[in-house]
């Protein structure tokens, strides 16, 4: 099991690798991208800020639940922090299971719960402002 | 008994630009639980987000309730809400 919190490029391919086994019939990657909107308005770059030695044990609670909820998976996490642009990679959370139907549910709540619980925060520089992103709200940032 | 116990404060993303600062040793009373060292805290930097109920706080890396009680060395964060991925 892996998880990173890197100020490098995250290597999805990598992380599929280190999760795959013979009894493992299906792989699912969720990749998440900087995009180039928010809130109507255009991005130009964001800034992700870790407390990465908070955030690394949260992704290995939300991994170990998985393979209590969905036995024989294997999970990987990563999310990058620092500058990134538009088009780059900022989180990847890859999943392995016997079977579709398990890798699939598993690695969508993997996703989910780490937006949720895992302390990771985003500074949106958009053409309006610069906003800290708090759940569903933007805050302006100093 | 002792009459202080030190805790190090961590600050993330809005906390930390509010405060002006990613760390802080602070002196509490013994006993003195996560939301007594919010408000003291607050005391110093009165630009700290004052809604204390869209805060989290953490002791030694874990998420805990505002009434947990803190020891001396621990560790305390206050985590606004968190926005990773994408």
């Amino acid at each position: 099991m892996r998880y990173d919190v890197t100020t490098g490029p995250i290597d999805a391919r990598e992380m599929e690798a280190a999760v795959t086994h013979p009894g493992a019939g299906a792989i699912c990657t969720f990749t998440g991208i900087v995009r180039d909107n928010s809130r109507g308005q255009t991005v130009t770059h964001l800034d992700y800020e870790a407390y990465a030695e908070m955030a690394v044990p949260q992704m290995r609670h939300i991994g170990q639940e998985i393979k209590d909820r969905w036995p024989g998976a294997r999970v990987a996490m990563a999310h990058r922090t620092g500058k990134l642009e538009v088009g780059e990679v900022s989180v990847v959370v890859c999943v392995s299971a016997p079977h579709r139907e398990e890798a699939i549910a598993a690695c969508k709540w993997g996703i989910d719960t780490l937006k949720e619980s895992v302390p990771i925060w985003k500074k949106e520089h958009a053409a309006d402002g610069t906003y800290w992103i708090e759940g569903d709200t933007a805050k302006p940032a100093s | 008994m002792a009459v202080a116990i030190a805790v190090r404060v961590r600050l993330f993303a809005r906390l930390r630009e509010q405060a002006g600062l990613e760390t802080e040793a602070l002196e509490v009373a013994p006993g003195s639980t996560l939301a007594d060292v919010y408000e003291s805290l607050r005391r110093k930097h009165s630009a700290l987000e004052p809604d204390r109920d869209s805060v989290r706080g953490a002791i030694n890396q874990e998420f805990s309730d505002w009434d947990a009680t803190v020891s001396q060395g621990d560790e305390v964060a206050f985590i606004p809400p968190v926005s990773g991925g994408c």
